[in-house]
């Protein structure tokens, strides 16, 4: 028995992966689960409640989901959690750890060879067992006709059919485990122990149990599938294929509700002035914290979100059809060689919209040794944050070049990919050297997705996502808008006569300006005087604020920071400003651009097009302190560029490499890793642009 | 469908040719599996694979075993092939493992697809597995695993007499 | 520095818990991170680089 014991009734939910153990939890605890871990462990631990029986006779039951396992008794972390949640040992986090009142084995009518292994093993424990013997539908179609009464009968427990899928037989299996938990009657039968053994009895009870033609191997449609999407070169063909129209799909389909984010964020933001003004607030500190630093906070998270939950929906799509299995099969190929398994590949591709839900997916990889390697190297998949930085850097370098841009950015994505895996091959040949645990993976059949499922684990990956990178993200805004704010410089000479130039145009008391753009002038001498006035104090006005604005920045503690290491950033080409930049993007990539549109154009970008364009421009053609040197000139935007596409700067997701690697030293390594291969990345990017006169 | 599955043969038949990934022609590329009425007849696959031989002698690819089977290791077995698994070398983790999965001595596999990694198919519920609707007892129950060389190598499995492969129509 | 602005105190204060809540969040030291606190109710984490679980370690070890 477990340490407490609860009132609640438990059931774990134990089976085979790829028995729809998943879209049964699902059918039957719908919305109402959360999801945490199992105690030291990084696997997920998801806990439905569920209410089985009618009117006065109904019971309120607690369903652990367990991991798939193949056995009870494998030395492997999946194993052994299952194993201490059915023996009371163990519980998700958060939960009493009590021996659970029942447990739901979940089998698979078209292999019931393997899975009555788990069953044996299950019933050994002399719990109340019932046992669910999902995708009948499936069964039948092959002409498998499994005899319920017979399996009932040889295991000594509740045995129903179902198809979980379709809804089937779901309420005759709620009855059974409704009896199952108020009567509580053990297995009458006790499967062999030793493993030789075990395995004849489930042979044994599948010839007595099953009848019919069943599926003809080599025939199905599944082998057929497989004879090109596991070949060596059309399943590499077809894996890119269907790769490119994934991220095609994500690319174009998100961009219409990270359209609508920008523009509901943009809203809230007029919102608060508009507020802010109704309740006679004076515009200061509190009002810029709440607007540049809460509000642009966090939609620079959720403008994000449309990709990452699009992605993990088509993922698990395909996942569901039984796809991903054969592409981990394709790519184990292509990636043994960096001392990665095939299992890597879906972790990989994940972070290519953001590294944390990647992190995550590598639980997937049974070999320790792999897993850490495939964590450590994913945040070298070019992420969603990482794009507003090549499209503004790709821009400046190829204005009147987009197909040169596009190329570009697709070499981001290849230089990322490369250095990921040739970081896994080095470390797989030194701190992680071993012998790589050999592929053996289970293909199941291809079937139809369901939609329910990838909803309902898109909605869970997305509450991660928001949960661990919002928080933090919010977070890392506000401290990097005090930073920029504080301290307070007091306005220079020069700001303050442009303001006074501004009181004496407006008083009509001057009539010369200084404003030293002789195109502006010719266009002001041509309007009326009225208008001409206006014109002047507008833009007098608009550059005193650009320059108190630089002026402040400059001042600030960040701008101290970006003074203080721009000799360290000097070899790259960075002078104060873009250091600025740099440093306030270690902690989140996506800051960079509106940290230099405030330094450098002294305003973020908008919703208004023109005004944005107005600021790329200014980007663009802005100088160093000498006045002489852009500070976007070419060598030090491939600079950048190089820089960006290699660098960790994502501070969620050092947080959650130290928690899934068990220790902090992990995070470390791979903060200093990526920093220093992307300071000498962009070093080199740097002295070739030089050497090839891009100067 | 039939029409665009076997151009889909024959577009695979020639790059396995082309690459010397798999000899055997689009014709036998699939996997054929022996026919037996085990209803009858209870026995020892080998020698069932002799009888079934001895039946569909006209068959194509069939061939007249003589002497007991032999063993091999799974990875010698190409497409289509059947055998039976008799024991393995696997370190105990990963032994114990494959035999949770289903790779357990006695047990009939048929190779998909040879390579790197190969994919076999577990058969579970008889002995025997059949070809077209045969009526005799058992499942045909399948799990189709993917196996990387290193442990394909060390599992060894039975096959017909002569180190030939037992096929069937 | 504009102490004399109640608005400074404020937004200061906000972003000293926004630090406070990420240094938490990062740094394993034991009286600040909660992550530190809960690992003595906890088991430790098992991902070895040996490839072997702590528990079956532990089991070997008696």
């Amino acid at each position: 028995m477990g340490a407490a014991e609860s009132t609640e009734r438990r059931v774990a939910l134990v089976g085979n992966p790829n028995t729809g153990k998943t879209t049964l939890f699902n059918r039957l605890t719908g919305l109402r689960h959360k999801t945490s871990n199992f105690p030291g462990t990084t696997l997920d631990a998801r806990v439905g409640r569920l209410s089985i029986g009618a009117g006065d006779h109904a019971v309120p039951v607690e369903l652990v989901d367990l991991p798939g396992v193949y056995s009870l008794e494998l030395r492997q972390l999946e194993s052994e959690v299952a194993l201490g949640v059915i023996e009371g040992r163990s519980a998700p986090v958060g939960e009493a750890a009590f021996e659970p009142q029942a447990v739901l084995v979940v089998v698979d009518a078209t292999n019931l060879g393997r899975n009555l292994l788990l069953v044996g093993e299950t019933l050994r424990r002399r719990l109340p067992t019932v046992v669910a013997v999902n995708m009948a539908d499936l069964a039948a179609k092959q002409g498998l006709h499994v005899d319920a009464a017979v399996l009932r009968e040889r295991l000594g427990c509740a045995v129903v059919l179902i198809s979980a899928r379709a809804g089937e037989g779901i309420d005759e299996l709620r009855s059974a485990l409704h009896e199952a938990v108020t009567v509580g009657a053990v297995p009458t039968r006790t499967p062999p122990g030793d493993e030789a053994a075990l395995g004849a009895w489930a042979e044994e009870i599948v010839v007595s149990a099953t009848s019919g033609s069943g599926e003809l191997i080599g025939r199905t449609f599944t082998d057929r599938a497989d004879l090109v999407l596991t070949h060596p070169v059309l399943g590499v063909l077809a894996f890119a294929g269907i790769m490119t129209g994934l991220f095609l799909s994500v690319f174009w389909l998100a961009q219409y509700p990270m359209g609508w984010i920008e523009v509901l964020f943009g809203g809230m933001g007029s919102a608060l002035d508009w507020a802010w003004d109704g309740l006679g607030l004076r515009v200061g500190p509190l009002h810029d914290l709440l607007k540049d630093g809460v509000i642009a906070g966090v939609g620079s998270t959720l403008v994000f979100l449309p990709q990452i939950c699009l992605l993990f929906f088509l993922i698990c799509l395909l996942e569901d059809t039984g796809y991903l299995a054969r592409a981990a099969f394709v790519m184990d190929r292509a990636l043994r060689p960096f001392g990665l398994p095939g299992h890597s590949f879906v972790p990989l591709l994940s972070s290519h919209a953001c590294a944390l839900p990647g992190i995550i997916a590598a639980r997937c990889i049974p070999d320790s040794r792999q897993r850490l390697a495939t964590i450590l190297v994913a945040p070298f998949m070019t992420c969603s944050a990482r794009l507003p930085v090549y499209v503004l850097l790709t821009g400046l370098l190829f204005k009147d070049s987009p197909v040169t841009a596009a190329l570009a950015f697709v070499g981001c994505y290849a230089l990322g990919i490369g250095a990921g895996v040739l970081s896994a091959l080095l470390a797989r040949r030194t701190i992680l050297r071993g012998q790589s645990r050999p592929m053996a993976l289970e293909l199941p059949t291809y079937k139809r997705p369901s939609l329910r499922n990838a909803v309902l684990a898109t909605a869970d990956r997305a509450m991660v996502f928001l949960k661990k990178a919002g928080t933090a993200i919010l977070a890392i805004c506000i401290v990097l808008w005090w930073m920029g704010s504080y301290p307070k410089a007091e306005p220079s000479a020069q700001v303050v006569a442009l303001r006074e130039q501004v009181k004496l145009v407006e008083s009509g008391a001057a009539t010369a300006w200084n404003l030293n753009d002789p195109a502006k002038l010719a266009e002001l001498a041509k309007l009326d005087e009225p208008t001409r006035k206006k014109a002047i104090v507008e833009e007098l006005t608009a550059l005193a604020d650009h320059l108190e604005h630089r002026e402040a920045k400059s001042a600030s503690l960040m701008g101290v920071m970006g003074r203080t290491l721009e000799p360290v950033f000097r070899p790259l080409g960075y002078d104060w400003q873009l250091t600025v930049g740099v440093l306030a993007s270690f902690a989140a990539r996506e800051v960079f651009v509106s940290t230099m549109s405030v330094v450098i154009a002294g305003q973020e970008e908008g919703d208004d097009e023109a005004a944005n364009q107005t600021i790329r421009q200014e980007l663009a053609s802005a100088t160093r302190s000498d006045g002489v040197t852009r500070v976007f000139s070419p060598a030090a935007c491939w600079s950048l560029l190089v820089f960006y596409v290699l660098a960790m700067q994502c501070l969620p997701t050092l947080v959650l490499t130290s928690k899934e690697s068990g220790h902090i030293k992990w995070a470390v390594l791979q903060f200093v890793w990526m920093t220093a291969v992307a300071y000498g990345g962009a070093l080199l990017a740097y002295n070739l642009a030089r050497f090839s006169g891009l100067s | 469908m039939v029409l665009r599955l076997n151009l889909i043969d024959a577009i695979v038949g020639c790059l396995n040719g082309l690459f010397a990934m798999n000899t055997t022609p689009p014709s036998t590329s699939l996997p054929q599996v022996v026919r037996h009425d085990c209803a009858s007849d209870p026995c020892h696959c080998a020698g069932a694979a002799e009888r079934a031989g001895a039946e569909g002698a006209g068959g194509a690819g069939l061939r007249s075993v003589a002497k007991p089977s032999q063993a091999v290791a799974l990875c010698a077995l190409k497409t289509g092939q059947t055998g039976v698994i008799a024991e393995s070398n696997l370190s105990e983790d990963d032994g114990k493992l494959l035999r949770a999965m289903g790779l357990s001595p006695g047990r009939r596999v048929v190779m998909c697809r040879t390579g790197e990694p190969c994919i076999v198919a577990v058969v579970s519920g008889h002995h025997h597995a059949e070809v077209g609707g045969a009526d005799a007892q058992g499942c045909r129950c399948a799990a189709r695993i993917g196996l990387a060389r290193p442990l394909a190598e060390k599992i060894m499995v039975s096959v017909g007499a002569s180190g030939e492969p037992t096929r069937g129509v | 520095m504009p102490v004399d602005d109640w608005q400074f105190w404020v937004t200061t204060l906000v972003a000293l818990m926004a630090l406070g809540y990420l240094l938490r969040n990062v740094l394993p030291v034991p009286f600040f991170s909660k992550r530190a606190k809960r690992k003595k109710h906890e088991r430790r984490a098992t991902l070895t680089v040996s490839a072997a679980s702590t528990s079956a370690q532990e089991k070997r070890n008696g």
